[in-house]
């Protein structure tokens, strides 16, 4: 925690959500985990952006909720990608490395 | 797409159930947190309490997931509404007063729109409508042509270009059950080409037009049915006399059928009867009848005339230049109205008026709308103190229009039904008797075109007088409003001046016309004819029992005199020529052969010279009578009498007037109207003259006592003759009444308007000032406290509100000058300049607006300084 948390960029969260759940099916604490985890506790995750995320991304039909069990036998929610949801993340992928390529561009030119 | 649709539906409707899920996904995190500080070592109590510190507010974050979940939209729409109604509760005048304001423009609007659409928006009730199209064509000389019955019959063999045609000849008036009623001439197949049905008994069909003359039976249209027959279902079968001729009733038309033109008919006969009923027979190669041909699918109108045109010049090629077709139209019958331009020309000002009026009363609405926004502004300040959003609250005012505009459409629909209503049966009421019969309107019926033109008419409006105000009222600062301290930042004051100033001005521009309207039939009215209409009745009689007739009136002794002439003497129709003078003078001039005892029968004196003898009479002498008007024409100072005026060969008269081709002047008569009275007794008029039994289409006689009662006696001494023998008959003044009726009828109409008009204008002055005495209740308290006179405060007030009627008044009256320019060529007989028109116009409003403004003005001198003072703004 020596290092200061980054805000996420609007817009990167879904992005995100996707990829962690290409993996398989995960909840919103698994995927909170996951972030923190994967990013080396770079970002953190508002779980007050996280949930209404989901619920967006469900509305949009990229991932599809429903209710099992997890690994200490509670009733969770999990979330799997649709095959929408995988071309979604596609193209939201492709979408990032245009802008981190134009970006980058930008700031190393001198 | 679909499956968020689903999601958010099942949201609305099973809100309780997925908020669970939502609390249950959510409480699921939560517990994972506390099981994770736990582990990490922490004790129970702080491990949840770190936990929901990271996790944040719970409800928030739930709200926030719900947001994204439902049509929180739709929720703020229903809430909306239900807030509206609520405010209504509260303030019932106020919707009472708004909904009665746009009911009564919108309905005088709509009833103006129902005629449009009934006469140029509804297609026919006939198969096809719009494939329908009336054929015309016209002569270098520009005289529309009708077709001969061989081009009639070689064009319906024609079948690339035309699926069907049919031959009509239009207006055929006779007199039916001892009534006017006017009927069409129409080829076999008219009623199955139309795919109009017989309400019962039969329409005829080709086998009733075959030969010429053979097949006298008639169909009755519904309304004829209705009014000559008084809807009797044992019409079928029966036999009725026209001009001599015993036609058989077979069948009454469906309903709503009154054939393609503007008049509905009263009945048709097949057009093989047309030499019976006195018209020219088929067989001679005239041009007599018209045709409507159906256009074969796929071929354009264009495509059709142009094709027709060329037809049309091989087939006149062999006849003299000015003779031979040039130009061919095609009108469409999809509607009673075939021009849309002539229809546009004749409906626009009407439709404006009445939209004017509908427009006076939104500004009305909306200046009720504007105060009432002010009032509101403190719960309009909380309101957006609690973060309400500016939007959030114009959804929320524009909610409160269309809840007010609705149950106004609804109003404005039955005005408008009932506005009809009495319109039509005012109309009828006021026609002299027997002119009732030649007015015929197609059914005004209410229909979808009607009830959407007024939906959208009103939401339009509601839009209009809501959004002002609620663009307005939701501005404000929210520190200030929720102070309820409102008034510097806020001034609406500017806009209702303008409301105020077009009300004026759009009151006093139909007050201008109905005034300029008022005193053009006023003029009308008082206008000399010249001659004495009284106790004169005018009829027609059919040929064959012509002498008799006239035998029979002259020995009735009840009639004082019978005298004959070639057209009515007032009649739009009369003859035209024109004449030369030896010196080269020429003149288009009305001109009537005339009996020798015309002119006194009418009581138009000679002035100068002499009248015709009998002889001249009886041997066509070539002598004529002229006006006054005539003679200061032809020779100006001079005396006209023995001078000769001559006729040149190629007037259309020349062959009828044989005798007269040169005539010698022998008397000089006071003018008199001729044709329409509009155009005033100054027209110049000759007289030939004629023996009463030759060449008499119109038969006067002079009877004693009141015209209504001598027509009836006249009716009845010429039954005894022949129940055929009258073609047409009225009492003069009858006449009179009718030429003066299209003026009274829209003087009546734009009084109407320009009543309710300025009744809407007042009640608008009114509130504008009481209002703004209201605001200014602290001021004026001051002003009084500081010793101004009650008397400088009413001027200050009723200076105000006539500062504004002024503008107001002088803009009307620059409109009306400039409609004036408009209209000053195109209604004849009409001064559209008419001074004293303007001046009742302007000065009713003005007095108007002072009268509505004095109220108000008192409550302002009533103010007692001291509790103004001390009241809270």
């Amino acid at each position: 925690m020596s290092q200061a948390k980054i805000d996420l960029l609007a817009g990167t969260l879904d992005l995100i959500v996707l990829k962690l759940l290409r993996a398989g099916p995960a909840n919103g604490w698994d995927l909170t985990q996951s972030i923190q985890v994967m990013s080396k506790g770079t970002l953190d995750v508002n779980y007050g952006s996280l949930y209404p995320a989901l619920r967006r991304l469900e509305e949009r039909g990229w991932v599809k909720g429903r209710w099992g069990m997890s690994e200490n036998n509670r009733r969770a929610r999990f979330y799997d990608l649709t095959a929408s949801g995988t071309k979604q993340l596609d193209a939201e992928r492709r979408d990032w490395e245009r802008f981190q390529t134009a970006l980058g561009l930008i700031l190393d030119a001198d | 797409m679909m499956a968020g649709f689903v999601t958010r539906l099942r949201a609305l409707f099973h809100r309780a159930s997925t908020d669970a899920d939502l609390d249950e996904e959510m409480r699921y995190h939560l517990d994972r947190e506390i099981e994770r500080n736990v582990a990490n070592g922490m004790n129970a109590g702080d491990a949840a309490a770190a936990a929901r510190r990271a996790f944040g507010n719970v409800t928030v974050a739930t709200e926030q997931a719900r947001e994204a979940w439902r049509w929180t939209r739709l929720e703020e729409v229903r809430q909306d509404y239900v807030y509206a109604l609520r405010a209504f509760r509260r303030a019932p005048w106020f919707v009472v007063t708004v909904i009665a304001t746009i009911g009564v423009g919108l309905g005088l609007l709509s009833a103006a729109f129902t005629f449009f659409d009934a006469y140029v928006l509804r297609p026919l009730p006939v198969r096809d409508p719009q494939s329908l199209y009336s054929l015309h064509w016209t002569s270098p000389t520009g005289v529309t042509h009708r077709f001969t019955w061989s081009q009639f019959e070689r064009l319906a063999r024609e079948r690339t270009l035309f699926a069907e045609v049919q031959a009509y000849i239009s207006e055929i008036n006779v007199r039916m059950n001892a009534r006017a009623a006017q009927g069409q001439l129409v080829s076999g197949n008219y009623f199955d080409m139309l795919g109009v049905p017989p309400a019962f008994g039969r329409t005829f069909g080709p086998v009733d037009a075959a030969d010429e003359g053979a097949n006298p039976v008639l169909v009755l249209s519904h309304p004829g049915w209705l009014r000559l027959f008084g809807a009797d279902s044992s019409v079928i079968g029966r036999r009725v006399n026209l001009k001599g001729v015993s036609f058989e009733i077979i069948g009454v038309a469906r309903e709503d059928f009154g054939g393609l033109t503007m008049t509905p008919y009263d009945f048709w006969a097949p057009v093989t009867m047309s030499s019976a009923l006195g018209r020219q027979s088929l067989r001679r190669g005239e041009e007599v009848v018209g045709i409507v041909a159906r256009l074969a699918p796929g071929v354009t109108p264009e495509r059709a005339s142009v094709w027709l045109r060329d037809w049309l010049r091989t087939e006149t090629a062999d006849r003299p230049v000015e003779e031979r077709a040039r130009e061919v139209t095609l009108l469409s019958r999809a509607t009673s109205f075939t021009s849309r331009t002539e229809a546009t020309v004749i409906f626009a000002p009407v439709i404006v008026a009445f939209f004017l009026v509908m427009a006076i009363a939104c500004a009305n609405v909306a200046n009720i709308m504007l105060a009432r926004g002010v009032a509101r502004q403190r719960e309009i300040g909380i309101r957006l103190a609690l973060g309400a959003g500016r939007s959030r609250i114009i959804r929320q005012l524009l909610a409160e229009s269309l809840l007010l505009a609705v149950p106004a459409g609804v109003v404005g629909l039955l005005l408008s039904q009932a506005t009809l209503w009495c319109a039509v049966n005012l109309l009828y009421a006021t026609l002299p008797p027997d002119s009732a019969d030649f007015v015929r309107l197609i059914p005004l019926d209410t229909d979808l075109r009607v009830v959407g033109f007024a939906m959208v008419a009103v939401l339009l409006a509601a839009v209009a007088f809501g959004l002002t105000p609620a663009l307005q009222a939701s501005r404000p600062n929210i520190v200030q409003t929720s102070r309820g301290d409102f008034d510097t930042a806020f001034r609406p004051s500017r806009l209702r001046n303008a409301l105020v100033i077009g009300q004026v001005t759009m009151s006093v521009l139909l007050l201008v016309v109905a005034g300029v309207l008022l005193s053009g039939s006023r003029d009308l009215a008082r206008l000399d004819p010249g001659l004495r209409t009284a106790g004169v009745v005018q009829l027609e009689l059919f040929g064959p029992f012509q002498a008799r007739g006239i035998d029979a009136l002259r020995a009735d002794p009840n009639v004082r005199g019978v005298a004959t002439a070639s057209s009515g003497i007032i009649d739009p129709c009369c003859r035209k020529l024109a004449l030369r003078t030896t010196e080269g003078r020429m003149e288009r001039v009305n001109y009537f052969s005339i009996s020798e005892n015309w002119l006194s029968l009418l009581e138009i004196p000679i002035v100068h010279g002499r009248m015709f003898m009998e002889g001249e009479a009886r041997s066509r002498a070539p002598v004529a009578i002229i006006s006054q008007a005539t003679a200061k024409r032809f020779w100006p100072g001079e005396d006209p009498i023995g001078k000769t005026l001559s006729m040149s060969p190629d007037d259309p008269d020349y062959e009828r007037l044989t005798p007269f081709h040169d005539v010698r002047v022998i008397g000089v008569s006071r003018d008199a109207a001729s044709g329409w009275i509009g155009l005033g007794t100054a027209l110049p008029v000759v007289y030939f003259p004629a023996a009463s039994d030759e060449n008499a289409v119109e038969v006067l006689a002079r009877v004693s006592g009141d015209a209504n009662r001598a027509r009836a006696m006249v009716e009845r001494t010429l039954q005894r003759v022949d129940s055929s023998a009258i073609l047409d008959i009225h009492a003069l003044d009858d006449v009179l009444v009718v030429q003066s009726y299209p003026f009274r009828a829209m003087y009546w109409v734009a009084s109407a308007l320009g009543v309710i008009a300025l009744a809407l204008t007042v009640v608008g002055v009114y509130g504008v000032i009481a209002y703004l005495v209201a605001q200014r209740r602290r001021e004026f308290g001051i002003r009084l406290a500081l010793g101004a006179g009650r008397r400088s405060l009413l001027g200050l007030v009723v200076g105000q509100s006539m500062r504004l009627a002024l503008v107001g008044t002088v803009a009307g009256v620059a409109l009306a000058l400039g409609v004036s320019r408009i209209f000053a060529n195109l209604v004849v007989g009409l001064d559209t300049y008419d001074v004293r028109g303007y001046l009742l116009g302007a000065s009713l409003v003005l007095a108007a607006c002072a009268i509505a403004a004095l109220g108000p003005s008192h409550r302002a001198t009533a103010i007692n300084p001291a509790d103004a003072l001390r009241a809270d703004s």
